[in-house]
């Protein structure tokens, strides 16, 4: 089979030929082959078209997946039989360059310097850590294609939306397993569009809208430090292509002495900006301002990554993302999408653990949003609000791991957190389905009866990400926090990480207690009496009625309703799906934390660790980790369970006991404190502040500025133009006389004006002998002549040259001068020469620059001239008045 | 036909022809008359495909083909020379492209006048081919001014309610940036003259001249004020929103898809080219003038209402992104740069015709008018989407690529250095430090990208996105097969570009390199042998050493 040159051959597909391996190309192909279908035909295909075109190319996808992974782990054995020893070192790579017209795709060239640049094909590798990467990201965008089939079964747009979500696969594994940084940057960029549109998806909504642009422009500034980090790295690296790269970095001196050549960016702004010189203060402080370039680039890098992965200061728009329908909120903004900031740092990993200073800033960053988010997510009451925000703390989990040096540990953590966040979106979700699209948990309770195994599944998958001993959560989060204490590039940074991880942790265990007791325990709210009152007790009566009317309900919200009008059920067919899905994703909450134990637990590194050690370069080597797993592991694990005890505890006392009272009572009483984090600590309103208004005000005075000032400018010349021919047209009197006399006086003026400037036009004549020159001049003039001997070197016509001219007409020495204030000289020549006239009067001065002039007449050899002296004297110069 | 032999020429003066020929089609049969004009110019586009192919006539040295050059005014060293290399190629090749789409898409709304309209827009295409082709300076003189007069009545006739002040304002202020060119023209065929004995305005041979820095700053200036106007660059801009806000559909194609590309293929080919040392002096200044467009274009195409001059800013901020990538004057600034050209001719062309689309369904551009449209015109809003795309850079296609290579290209450049830090020595010689400052202006560049998302996104927001309240908008039919027909090769072109990049820029990769290369070999001799009068460079230096291998599709590969 050969098609667009993905090759595949079915005989052996586990077999991978270098850069031949066309499994991988279909693995992305087919999705973009699904987005391609439902975006032109959807309409055409109807909706069982439709869910299944979506479902099957993720699907198909996913089990390409599949095979290509175990091609993978084929490829990893040494061939020749050298055993597990020998192929230790050898890197597992597949790859797969999509060729056309027989040739392998090249991209373009970019440049990695002034006049170096690197072809870019489009190439595919799939290695160690995107294998993983994949194997999540098509996993669970199967799961939620499926879930998806049925929480769309009442929304019109079902064919657009299954458009965006395939081609969001599409860019997500382009991100994942492109081989090169710009290619990367493709689907890193593509996935931010996708975003955009799925979380404007119900754009009549102009608020839903606005969140779409708003996640895209933040993004975009992000994208923004991307590409200039790329810019640097690539620059200084010598390659924009992971391996290259990491080939350059590891192994090549040259490159690593380029990267950490210093940038001078503080001391050169202060002597170049005006005004910043002038503080000496400013200037000590700007000059001590020196990274270097491979820190510049791995910071611009970072953010890039903190807009993708919602980070400070850049996180402001993962909250709003949640407009977009739930499957998206679980998949992109929780799952997949904002964990590419992640990855990015695990593929270049290599890069970053050469500059601490980085790590610690990402470090830092993470646990500040950790701890940040943690805190806003104890006080909202939106449903999807407190996990959005709750995904953000957890990416700052992921972060401070990355940013200790372990970045194994951090990209563990986007393995299990892809579960159980999933898993809870779609919970939520499930109940927004089932409950009329009611979120806010002041309204929600009791649902346990109603929703038995959206229950358990979201119980589970709480019990996971709170920490709870044995789940997927525990193991990944207390990874991270042991490597975070015990991080050897910075001890004291360590410290305050881990302690604010504990910290968000804690509030991490209470808010999401909080969430899930709220909506499933406690009574049962009036409205859902009221719907068991009306529909009757939970049935499968409506299930084959249900969606016509508000299918193509023009006038509802966004058309998205939901045809029941009873209580919420699982029984109807669009709920079964989605249940379904949800216990899978729980199993995995539930059992994924297998692949990283604790080493302190096995005496080795767990399974995914081992897994990607030779993909991901962490700081701390095998032995050292040995070491500190007896000062540190245990007391790690304490603080962890620490937090999750507390926080279980806490929610227990606050809302189970006491029924909410505490919580409402501290909200009273600290109130200015509890709007302000109820406010999201006004953040937003801050860069409305600080940020965007005066932005907008500075791009209302530029547009001003140009209609104002920079046109008002140019039609000022117009008018002085068009008016000063209204004060001329005064002079258009119509009589002959005033035109005659403008006219004489012009001609007058020019005349003169022509007249006055010096003339002179020099003319060659023999007279007897001896060759004579003459100008043509007016009275007040002077004139300088001077003789030059002529370039040989050049072609005939071009020998007397100008500047030769003027150096001989301005020499000091006046030997070349044979006549001054004459008009006439004769002269006699041996050789010839080229002869230079100036001419002066009161209005100027003209040069002429004659051409060759020979001795006597002519070309001819001079009369007489055989006993002229050999050099070229000339005769005195004969003298005439003018 | 085979015609490859002075394919230039009948590139250059077929549409003349053919406009002239339409002025005899009788007004009564229109059908005849339109199917003349989209024929004729689809016959030329055709024609022009044979650049592509056609590789092998008439090569001269410094990568020029399908040379033309015979004596036209021999007295005056006027001659007929014409050829196109990979500097003009696609931009000789986006004209033909693009003529006949908007004469079709014209026709849709322009209903009266149809034969003059037809006549000055050929007529056009023949002035911009012939600009984009000439090699002699008197020839492109003619050309760079004839442009003028179809595209004055274009916008005087056929444009709005003030096209009279738009076109008379375009006239002039093209008009008088021109004239210093003219005279710096005169200037230097003189010096020529002086120096060998012969007139010459030849390019080739004008290109041996070299200037006291003096001298060729001034020459420079000159050059590039009339380049400037036309691209337009901060902040000789402001002619550009008037011409297009009252230009018809078709017009604001052609004028920003084509004729400003002429400024800046002018910038590179005439005042970098032929001025060296003054241009790498003058560098930074026009780097930062560059980056003051991209960001300061943004900024006010943010707050238009009009939604014609918001395209008309976006354009002064994507020329901003051109005059960058010249300025870097490295391989990938100036490759990207002249893709970013050919990609703003497709972009914003495209953006202009959807912009049309809804100007004849509701007769206003007031983007406060619309809202809410996507429900009712899907495709427009789609197509609309996948054109800001393209406008803003998304990787995939073709705006990315250009931008891309625009910001590395500037970020990497050599050339782009300042002094500071300077001491004055014992003897009183300066020392200083320099500092490349190429990455500062591909900061500032990137941060254009971002605003450049700002705006673009919130026009489609404010135009598509929300409720549909105007009920004027409640019942706009959606993209009708005439605009299909002109939108789809647009689309087609922005993917072509965006993912097969190699295929455009092996033509263009080569040209750029032996162009920098004679650009930098003449910089040193001057900078390194500075005069008090104009002299004659080495005719060694103008030819650049040969390729060091084959040159592959790859281009610019090391």
């Amino acid at each position: 089979m050969n098609i667009l040159g993905l090759r595949v051959d079915l005989g052996n597909l586990l077999h991978a030929a270098p850069d031949h391996y066309g499994v991988l190309g279909w693995v992305v192909a087919l999705p973009l082959l699904g987005a391609v279908i439902n975006g032109l035909y959807g309409k055409r295909l109807g909706r069982e078209g439709v869910y299944i075109a979506g479902i099957a190319s993720v699907a198909g996808s996913f089990l390409l997946s599949l095979v290509a992974f175990a091609a993978l782990l084929k490829s990893g054995h040494a061939p020749s039989g050298g055993g597990a020893e020998a192929a230790e070192h050898v890197r597992r790579v597949v790859s797969c360059v999509p060729s056309l017209f027989g040739r392998p795709w090249e991209w373009f060239s970019a440049p990695t310097g002034p006049s170096t640049s690197e072809m870019l094909s489009v190439r595919y590798v799939l290695d160690d850590l995107s294998a993983v990467m994949l194997l999540v990201v098509t996993g669970i965008g199967t799961l939620i294609h499926v879930y998806s089939a049925g929480y769309m079964s009442h929304d019109h747009g079902y064919a657009r939306f299954f458009a965006y979500l395939n081609l969001f696969i599409f860019s997500m594994l382009n991100l994942i397993l492109g081989d090169s940084m710009v290619l990367m940057f493709l689907g890193w960029e593509g996935v931010g569009l996708c975003s955009y549109l799925l979380i404007g998806f119900w754009y009549e909504r102009s608020d839903y809208a606005f969140a779409g642009r708003k996640a895209f422009i933040v993004n975009r500034i992000g994208d923004a430090g991307f590409l200039l980090g790329m810019t640097i790295l690539a620059w200084k690296g010598g390659s924009y292509r992971f391996d290259v790269l990491r080939e350059h970095v590891t192994a090549n001196p040259a490159f690593l002495q380029a990267l950490a050549e210093p940038t001078n960016l503080g001391g050169f702004l202060a002597d170049v900006v005006p005004g910043l010189g002038r503080s000496a203060w400013l200037v000590a402080h700007l000059e001590r301002m020196n990274p270097t370039w491979g820190g510049l680039a791995c910071l611009l890098l970072f953010v890039g990554c903190c807009g993708k992965s919602a980070q400070l200061p850049l996180f402001v728009w993962l909250p709003d993302a949640m407009a977009g329908p739930t499957p998206v909120s679980a998949l992109i903004h929780a799952a997949t999408m904002v964990t590419a900031g992640i990855y990015l740092l695990c593929r270049l990993s290599f890069v970053f653990v050469l500059f601490p200073t980085v790590l610690n800033i990402v470090a830092l960053t993470g646990a500040a949003t950790a701890l940040f988010a943690a805190t806003i997510a104890v006080t909202q009451v939106e449903l999807k609000k407190v996990l959005a925000y709750s995904t953000v703390s957890q990416l700052g989990f992921m972060f401070m791991g990355c940013g200790s040096g372990a970045f194994s540990a951090g990209f563990f953590h986007v393995f299990t957190h892809a579960f159980f966040k999933a898993c809870l979106f779609l919970g939520a979700g499930a109940v927004m389905h089932a409950c009329h699209e009611k979120q806010d948990l002041r309204e929600l309770g009791g649902l346990k009866k109603y929703l038995p195994s959206t229950h358990l599944s979201f119980a589970v998958a709480t019990l996971a990400i709170i920490g709870t001993p044995l789940t997927s959560g525990f193991f990944s989060k207390d990874e991270i926090l042991f490597r975070a204490l015990a991080n050897p590039m910075a001890p004291r940074v360590g410290k305050i990480v881990y302690f604010t991880g504990v910290a968000a942790a804690t509030l991490t265990s209470f808010y999401m207690c909080r969430l899930y007791i709220k909506a499933f325990l406690g009574p049962e709210p009036a409205f859902l009496k009221e719907l068991a009152g009306v529909g009757g007790a939970p049935t499968s009566s409506h299930s084959d009625a249900h969606g016509e009317g508000h299918a193509h309900g023009e006038d509802h919200d966004h058309g998205h309703g939901h045809g029941e009008a009873g209580p919420p059920s699982e029984d109807r067919w669009d709920m079964k799906v989605m249940t379904a899905v949800l216990l899978v994703l729980a199993a995995g909450s539930l059992l994924v934390g297998v692949l990283g134990l604790p080493s302190i637990w096995t005496h080795k590194e767990g399974i995914l660790p081992r897994f990607l050690e030779h993909a991901v370069v962490d700081v701390l080597t095998a032995n050292r980790h040995l070491e500190l797993n007896h000062r540190v592991a245990w007391p790690a694990m304490v603080g962890g369970l620490g937090a999750w005890a507390t926080g279980l505890g806490l929610a227990y006392y606050v809302y189970i006991q006491e029924k909410g009272e505490p919580a409402q009572r501290l909200a009273e009483r600290a109130k200015v404190l509890y709007q302000l984090v109820y406010d999201k600590w006004r953040v937003d309103e801050l860069y409305d502040a600080v940020i965007v208004r005066p932005f907008r005000a500075f791009a209302n005075f530029a547009a001003l500025f140009d209609k104002h000032f920079v046109d008002g400018l140019v039609n000022l010349t117009g008018f002085v133009a068009v008016s000063s021919g209204r004060v001329l047209r005064l002079a258009h009197t119509g009589s002959i006389q005033v035109y005659g006399m403008l006219v004489s006086v012009g001609l007058v003026a020019m005349v003169s004006w022509a007249v006055l400037l010096p003339r002179a036009q020099v003319t060659q004549r023999t007279e007897g002998g001896s060759t004579v020159l003459e100008a043509v001049g007016g009275p007040g003039y002077t004139y300088r002549w001077a003789f030059y001997a002529p370039r040989e070197d050049q072609p005939p016509g071009r020998q007397c040259h100008r500047a030769a001219a003027l150096e001989a007409l301005s020499a000091p020495s006046m030997a070349q001068v044979e006549a001054t204030a004459e008009t006439r000289t004769q002269q006699q020549f041996t050789a010839p020469r080229c002869a230079a006239l100036e001419a002066h009067n009161a209005f100027g001065k003209v040069t002429v620059v004659t051409a060759l002039v020979q001795g006597g007449a002519g070309g001819a050899p001079p009369e007489g001239g055989a006993g002229a002296p050999p050099t070229p004297a000339p005769s005195a110069p004969g003298t005439r008045a003018p | 036909m085979n015609t490859s032999r002075h394919l230039l020429s009948v590139l250059v003066w077929f549409p003349a022809l053919a406009a002239l020929a339409t002025l005899f089609i009788p007004r009564q049969a229109p059908k005849v008359m339109r199917a003349w004009a989209v024929g004729s110019s689809l016959f030329l586009f055709g024609q022009s495909l044979q650049l592509l192919i056609g590789s092998t006539h008439s090569v001269q040295a410094r990568g020029f083909r399908f040379v033309e050059d015979h004596a036209w005014i021999p007295s005056l060293g006027i001659r007929y020379h014409l050829a196109v290399d990979g500097i003009s190629l696609w931009l000789v090749l986006l004209t033909t492209f693009l003529t006949p789409l908007t004469l079709y898409v014209s026709f849709g709304t322009i209903r009266n006048k149809q034969k003059e309209f037809i006549a000055a827009m050929l007529l056009l295409q023949s002035a911009m081919i012939g600009a984009f082709v000439s090699l002699d300076l008197f020839l492109f003189y003619v050309f760079w001014e004839l442009m003028l007069v179809p595209m004055f009545l274009i916008i005087g006739v056929f444009g709005g309610r003030n096209a009279v002040y738009a076109a008379v304002k375009f006239f002039l202020y093209t008009f008088a940036g021109s004239v210093g060119m003219l005279l710096a023209i005169l200037y230097m065929v003189s010096r020529y003259k002086g120096l060998t004995g012969n007139y010459s305005f030849d390019y080739l041979d004008l290109l041996r001249l070299a200037f006291p820095l003096s001298t060729e700053k001034w020459l420079f200036l000159a050059f590039a004020v009339a380049f400037a106007v036309k691209v337009p660059m901060f902040p000789l801009h402001t002619w550009l929103p008037d011409a297009h806000t009252e230009a018809p559909t078709g017009g604001s194609i052609i004028l920003a898809a084509v004729m400003l590309k002429l400024g800046t293929y002018g910038f590179l080919r005439f005042g970098f080219g032929l001025f060296p040392f003054a241009s790498h002096w003058i560098g930074p200044t026009v780097a930062i003038l560059a980056c003051v467009g991209i960001l300061y274009g943004a900024l006010v195409a943010w707050r238009q209402h009009d939604f014609k001059k918001l395209v008309a800013y976006s354009s002064v901020s994507h020329l901003g992104f051109v005059m960058l990538g010249l300025t870097a004057r490295t391989p990938a600034g100036l490759s990207g740069a002249i893709l970013q050209m050919v990609n703003h001719g497709i972009s914003t062309g495209a953006l202009f015709l959807l912009v049309g689309v809804l100007y004849d369904r509701r007769h206003t551009r007031d983007v406060g008018e619309f809202g809410g449209l996507a429900k009712v015109m899907p495709w427009y809003a789609a197509v609309f989407v996948v054109v800001t795309m393209s406008s803003i850079g998304l990787p995939g296609t073709n705006g990315f690529i250009g931008e891309f290579l625009v910001i590395t290209g500037s970020f990497t450049s050599d050339l782009l250095r300042v002094s500071y830090r300077c001491m004055v020595q014992g003897d009183g010689s300066r020392q200083c430090e320099v500092a490349s400052i190429g990455p500062l202006f591909a900061m500032l560049a990137s941060f254009g990208v971002v605003v450049g998302a700002v705006y673009m996104l919130e026009v489609v927001q404010k135009v598509f996105f929300g409720p549909n309240r105007n009920p004027k908008n409640a019942h706009l039919p959606d993209l009708n097969p005439r605009e299909w027909t002109g939108l789809v090769p647009l689309l087609a072109m922005i993917f072509a570009v965006g993912l097969f990049p190699t295929y455009f820029r092996a033509r263009i990769d080569p040209a750029c390199e032996s162009f920098l290369a004679v650009y930098n070999a003449r910089r040193t001799a001057i900078a390194q042998n500075q005069r008090e009068e104009p002299w004659l460079l080495d005719e060694a230096l103008l030819t650049p050493p040969p390729p060091a291998g084959p040159q592959g599709p790859a281009g610019g590969h090391p």
